[in-house]
């Protein structure tokens, strides 16, 4: 599926233990999100890359993520440096950038790709089920859990049923054009998606309930902690603990 | 010992769409029996509605004896049933093939050691071990449907409801599933436009037609 871009592969980050992928994750994106340090956020940074370069996964696609992530960061840039107060750097006659605002745009970027690239080299690189059964191991809510892969699974289940219709009206000859005609198709196009994907949200819940499904995420090919994953938890602490005393 | 039982069984769609009115089913326990009937007809909602999954405007529906009144009937019920839907799409859920054989078994505690035994085993009998570590939603329509197949019948229910098991599948695979369902002792209740598999499989066949089930 879409949201599982990167669950594919060897490298060593696929092969770990997905709690402590979770075990390692959460405590880096906490630490980054709530960092005011410049230095800190560029240190997280590296070890993101560092982490995204283990995975490996696939590299054009990687960018391309960061890419949007940095889409948005882009309109931050428009503004931020001109709106917060401070030394100013730059006098545009009516706007003024000033240092602060560029420190700030510039953290919240770092950010903003440290916290992308850790998501895409840890709990990206596990299928969706694995996360949601080591969630439950790491003793999260079931109901946040079922809420999480149920939030996965509909996001799936409404992008097929778009993917599929926009095949449809491009296989009877629709083109966009401007006009009542395009607007009204496109009307059309939106009510039904809600539509189709509500009704198959509705067949994919009955078929869970006759297997049995009871707000648990079992697994055939069980976890087991690995002197590997051992090794990995250790050193991230380490790093952590090393980018908090910077 | 009769598996099934309804009687004046009635169901409408929210806007007073009537699919059947006063329908009676009869399915001994052992019994294969099969359910035709042109598209729209009602067959995959008849076979919700015995599953629970429905709820009748009017009517019974007696499960092994048992008259089920509430979703808390149908639930306790539902172990005992395996229900392959329509379109595999639907039911596919697992990351990889033999993950999504093995997810109802265990939902039901079965242990991963007897569990993997019996995904390799309906594997083999489909012939779709080849498929084990492969991503379900890439596969082909046909492989989908065997699949979807394989996780119902690896739960080796008394009852399986299939909804049109053989649509989209070659002869080959329907003669396999055909043998299979005949050599153990359940009850099956199924759908299917192919005629060749419902002589292959049924004792008995119902058609349903004009809001009235009869058999035939």
């Amino acid at each position: 599926m879409r949201l599982e871009t990167f669950s594919d592969g060897n490298s060593v980050l696929h092969a770990l233990d997905p709690r402590v992928k979770l075990f390692v994750y959460l405590p880096f994106v906490i630490l980054t999100a709530l960092t005011g340090e410049l230095l800190v956020t560029a240190a997280a940074l590296v070890t993101g890359l560092l982490l995204a370069g283990t995975a490996r996964p696939y590299g054009k696609l990687l960018l391309k993520r960061l890419a949007v992530v940095n889409f948005f960061m882009a309109f931050l840039w428009l503004t931020l440096p001109f709106s917060v107060e401070g030394e100013t750097v730059l006098n545009l006659s009516f706007l003024k950038m000033t240092r602060e605002g560029l420190l700030l745009s510039l953290l919240i970027t770092l950010k903003a790709n440290t916290i992308a690239l850790f998501t895409i080299a840890l709990p990206g690189t596990s299928t969706v089920i694995a996360l949601s059964h080591a969630m439950l191991h790491l003793r999260i809510p079931e109901k946040v859990v079922t809420l999480f892969y149920f939030f996965y699974r509909y996001i799936g289940v409404t992008g097929d049923e778009y993917e599929k219709m926009g095949q449809m009206l491009k296989a009877r000859g629709f083109r966009a054009l401007t006009g009542v005609h395009t607007v009204r198709v496109y009307a059309y196009f939106i009510g039904m998606l809600f539509v189709r994907s509500y009704e198959r949200s509705e067949r994919v819940y009955n078929a869970l309930v006759m297997r049995g499904f009871e707000g648990r995420f079992p697994m055939l090919l069980h976890f087991s902690l690995q002197p590997r994953d051992m090794v990995f938890a250790t050193v991230m602490s380490a790093v952590a603990i090393s980018i908090l005393l910077l | 010992m009769n598996c099934i039982v309804t009687q004046n069984l009635c169901f409408s769609y929210p806007g007073k769409i009537e699919v059947f009115r006063n329908l009676d089913l009869s399915v001994a326990c052992g019994e294969k029996a099969g359910v035709i009937g042109s598209n729209g007809s009602g067959k995959s909602t008849l076979f919700l509605l015995l599953a629970g999954l429905l709820a009748p405007s009017a009517g019974d529906i007696a499960l092994w004896g048992k008259n089920m009144r509430t979703m808390d009937d149908f639930k306790a019920m539902r172990t005992k049933i395996g229900f392959l839907f329509q379109d595999p799409e639907d039911q596919l859920f697992c990351p990889t093939v033999e993950e999504d054989i093995a997810f109802a078994l265990l939902n039901r505690e079965v242990s991963r050691k007897e569990a993997q035994e019996k995904v390799e085993r309906i594997s083999d009998v489909l012939e779709i071990g080849h498929l084990a570590k492969r991503i379900p939603f890439h596969l082909s329509w046909g492989q989908k449907k065997l699949v979807a197949l394989a996780g119902v019948l690896v739960m080796e229910t008394e009852l399986m409801i299939l909804d049109e098991p053989t649509d989209g599948l070659d002869r080959k695979a329907g003669e396999r599933i055909i043998d299979h369902l005949k050599s153990f002792d359940c009850t099956v209740l199924v759908s299917s436009h192919d005629p060749g598999f419902l002589d292959g499989i049924c004792d008995s066949r119902y058609s349903l037609k004009n809001k009235r089930l009869d058999e035939c």
